[in-house]
């Protein structure tokens, strides 16, 4: 660079190739997010613009029991309930396991190699195919150990799918807790398992707490697992141990391939309510990270 | 080749606190120019106001003026790429692109000016000897830059900036993350780097600012909070010997900061 | 979902627990830490023992239909446990199982990339994150969901789009349509792909974002030092380092896209054939196949469609492991790169 003024080198400058690349690969980068953002936006508002103008008492107090595809009428109640009882046992089997092993891998097992391995078990439990949590059920639990279908099924399937979510994110809050907060505790005299009950997982809670929140809405719209453990009833059934047992993703599911505009406009409606619960918990859980723990968060 | 930089009132600060206020100096061409002075008192930050890396940190901001001879690099007629390209910097760890090769390195400031294939080779064989590292380097262009020593990467990151032919180099305590042998080295290349340059180098070792510079400048802060202030400039042999000002003497002879 | 290399985020427990739990009060608390420690160490064998009974169990209940099986498990197209004979295989299920991922990838990778690009490069450091909660929330929604908009709302809008590329483009096989069906709505690989696409999205910008952030901020100053616009300074200081982690995200999103059960079922109007024409109905995947065949099939067809999954499950064994050795080992390159 000789020395040649800074406003001539500039005007050359903005005219060169690289500005214009520059420029344009800012374009298609911005253009990409839109890509990206765009369906989220079709995809939620078209769900419930089709399926709000479908609610009603009857949708929501009623089941499927006596209501041909062709008829209109009927609604969730079978549906909700299954997939309340499904996901809540899912989350009570898979919440305190998935706490249980985060806590060995962040607090006792650091470094060895077994603790590695689980790690590396983890990840992998990760890319389970929902499918094939639910053949796997359904092949153990279902046929086995001679259970049939039931809710307790799908719950299972379920909390195979929920494990590792809450392990990991759990074992990454736990993780993120100062040293220092637990060398505090030591130096009181604290022992380690109250060091870890008393000072760290209070501290991590809401952390914690959005783990599991953000694990609880991935989860309750899973359906492949649901065909092969639940197996849908048209009538409700609220016994989780026994019997085929319905569930929102199961009633979309079913009712969507249906030949008739009665059984579509259920299905747009259940999809609605199932979106409005995952969004509601999804927003929630992000809010409650971000006020509680300032920035941090999961 | 060679400007001289004059700051006029210069201010920066970022988006809580103004870091250094009210500095006007000039810095000679063909000269080494030290910056020292106690951490926090915005050395770096006035390193950074010179080739324009200070606004890229969100909510920081500039006031006053700062002339290369005599053109306003914040005037918004000029490209602030154009300004980088012109004013070069060192940084206080060594980074040069570790997935790229030496050669690669070294041409990358070439290559983004639009430099010719044909020129490469000479331009970089030039920047390195000019860096002291071509003897060293000279069977191993391809390999990759990560595999050198720390000083050697540092003195490939000088060959990077100065590869381009800038008008003035900065340097921000360019020695602080090295062994003192490979520091050694780096002091004797800045010498000779005056005879083509405008150096500017922020060192918080006042040993290294007295052997290497021609001026010195130095910086500090009055209170907790306050930004810091330009205390005195001076011939380097006359401000170390017979400081102007009582906050310099009391920075270089160890009583504060 | 986030992916990161446990060892990386750790902050070690310090040493001072077994200097403190020596001494007096030993015997009385100790109990009490072992017990803990005990049962938190069995929660973690658990993990293990699951995912060795899943592998276990599945490969036990597929054999039955093996051995009944009398065509090439691995080479026949047909699907047809419960004849008799038997004669099923997973050559076409695994043909469109492959196919569907990838056509995937190449729509979702390129868009993946640039949000996660504008998430950390341009957007101010305070709305980045909330742009990358934003394209989470594309995660959140059901597969279920994107099956039922998928058939109802892309398939019928995307019909003049596949048969304008049928009409214009058809000289290209991938493009052509012999039997004339594109002028319909009609329920192809490529509407299916580009559902995929949109649901593995927010894995691949996810991770992605996550490897960029990691990026060392003195190789931005490096790039831009030299006079870099921003786009050379990308070029040069954030994707070289971010290769193999960038190539871990992908294949998350390669494992998502072949395990995809629901928004396939829904859409794809299957057969099982193996042909590369994108914009015609037909074709099927692994896990689409079990969806639809489970409530009809008999024993051996059960045992057949587990069978299936083992190999699905294996596929994505696989990616998986790939994906974590790719981003350990673009930890380990970016931390011993610099000094």
């Amino acid at each position: 660079m000789t020395a040649s003024s800074l406003l001539a080198a500039s005007k050359i400058q903005r005219r060169t190739r690289s500005r214009l690349v520059s420029g344009t690969m800012s374009l298609l980068i911005a253009g990409a997010f839109l890509l990206a953002a765009v369906p989220l936006f079709l995809v939620v508002g078209y769900t419930l613009s089709r399926g709000v103008t479908h609610f009603s008492w009857i949708f929501f107090s009623h089941s499927l029991a006596g209501v041909p595809p062709s008829q209109p009428g009927g609604g969730i109640a079978a549906a909700t309930i299954g997939t309340i009882e499904q996901v809540g046992i899912a989350t009570l089997v898979s919440v305190p396991l998935g706490l249980a092993a985060a806590i060995y891998l962040a607090e006792y097992g650091v470094g060895t190699r077994f603790a590695g391995a689980v790690s590396f078990l983890v990840d992998v439990m990760t890319g389970v195919p929902s499918i094939v949590a639910g053949l796997f059920v359904y092949a153990f639990f279902v046929i086995s150990l001679h259970r049939g279908f039931s809710g307790l099924a799908a719950a299972l399937a379920l909390s195979i799918l929920m494990l590792p979510v809450v392990i990991r994110s759990s074992q990454d809050m736990l993780a993120a807790v100062p040293t220092s907060l637990r060398e505090a505790g030591y130096a009181l005299g604290l022992r380690r398992w109250r060091v870890i009950a008393f000072i760290v997982l209070p501290t991590a809670r809401s952390g914690l707490v959005t783990g599991v929140m953000l694990a609880v809405a991935r989860v309750c719209g899973e359906t492949a697992p649901l065909l092969l453990t639940a197996f849908d009833n048209a009538y409700i059934n609220t016994n989780p141990l026994h019997g085929q047992q319905s569930a929102l993703p199961l009633v979309i599911f079913n009712q969507a391939q249906q030949a008739y505009q009665p059984a579509v406009d259920r299905a747009w409606a259940a999809a609605a309510t199932l979106i409005l619960a995952i969004v509601t918990l999804y927003i929630t859980a992000r809010l409650l990270a971000r006020r509680r723990v300032g920035g941090k968060s999961g | 080749m060679a400007k001289r930089i004059e700051l006029i009132d210069l201010s920066c600060s970022y988006r809580d606190r103004v870091a250094v206020a009210d500095v006007t100096m000039t810095i000679e061409p063909k000269a080494v120019t030290a910056i020292i002075g106690p951490s926090g008192c915005g050395k770096s930050t006035v390193l950074r106001a010179i080739n324009r890396l200070h606004e890229t940190i969100p909510g920081a901001k500039v006031r006053g003026r700062v002339l290369l001879d005599g053109e306003d690099i914040y005037d918004p007629r000029i490209d602030v790429v154009t300004v980088r390209r012109t004013v070069g910097m060192v940084f206080q760890r060594p980074n040069p692109f570790p997935t790229m090769s030496i050669y690669d390195n070294v041409a990358a400031g070439l290559r983004l000016a639009g430099v010719r294939r044909a020129d490469m080779d000479d331009l970089v064989e030039e920047a390195l000897a000019a860096a002291h590292l071509w003897s060293e380097v000279k069977d191993r262009l391809r390999r990759p830059a990560g595999a050198l020593s720390g000083g050697q990467q540092q003195r490939l990151c000088i060959a990077r900036a100065i590869a381009v032919r800038p008008d003035v180099l900065l340097m921000d305590e360019p020695c602080s993350a090295l062994d003192p042998i490979s520091t050694l080295a780096i002091e004797d290349l800045i010498r000779e780097l005056r005879n083509d340059y405008t150096v500017v180098i922020v060192t918080h070792n006042m040993q290294q600012a007295s052997r290497v510079s021609d001026m010195t400048a130095f910086f500090t802060v009055e209170g907790p909070g306050q930004p810091g202030r330009l205390i005195e400039y001076a011939d380097t042999s006359k401000l170390f010997s017979v400081p102007a000002d009582r906050r310099t003497e009391d920075y270089i002879t160890g009583r504060v900061g | 979902m986030r992916f990161r290399d446990s060892s990386m985020t750790r902050s070690e427990p310090s040493a001072v627990p077994a200097a403190v739990s020596g001494g007096r009060r030993r015997h009385r608390g100790a109990a009490g830490d072992s017990v803990f420690h005990v049962a938190v160490w069995a929660a973690a064998c658990f993990v293990l023992a699951v995912l060795a009974a899943i592998i276990i169990f599945l490969a036990w209940r597929a054999v039955p239909a093996l051995r009944a099986d009398t065509a090439n498990f691995w080479t026949t197209t047909r699907w047809l446990p419960d004849n008799t004979p038997p004669a099923f295989g997973v050559a076409a299920l695994a043909f469109g199982t492959f196919l569907s991922a990838a056509l995937a990838l190449v729509i979702a990778v390129p868009v993946a990339l640039g949000t996660a690009l504008f998430a950390t490069e341009y957007a101010s450091p305070r709305v980045g994150p909330w742009l990358g909660y934003l394209v989470d929330l594309l995660a959140a929604v059901p597969s279920v969901v994107y099956g039922l908009w998928g058939l109802y709302w892309l398939v019928p809008h995307l019909t003049p789009v596949q048969h304008g590329l049928a009409r214009t483009l058809g000289f290209i096989p991938l493009f052509s349509d012999p039997r004339g069906v594109t002028a319909q709505p009609s329920r192809s690989i490529f509407a299916v792909s580009l559902i995929l696409a949109v649901m593995i999205i927010p894995i691949i910008a996810a991770v992605s974002r996550e490897i960029f952030l990691q990026v060392e901020p003195g190789l931005r100053e490096a790039a831009l030092g030299i006079g870099a616009t921003r786009w050379d300074m990308i070029r040069l200081a954030v994707l070289p380092v971010s290769r193999f982690g960038l190539f871990g995200a992908v294949m998350l999103g390669l494992g998502r896209a072949l395990g995809e059960t629901i928004a396939v079922a829904l859409v794809l109007g299957s057969s099982f054939s193996i042909d590369f024409h994108l914009l015609i109905p037909g074709k099927n995947t692994i896990a689409a196949n079990i969806a639809t065949q489970f409530a009809e099939a008999g024993p051996t067809g059960r045992s057949a469609l587990i069978a299936s999954g083992l190999v699905l499950f294996v596929m994505t064994i696989v990616t998986a492991l790939l994906a974590r050795f790719i981003i350990r080992r673009s930890g380990a390159q970016e931390r011993s790169a610099i000094v």
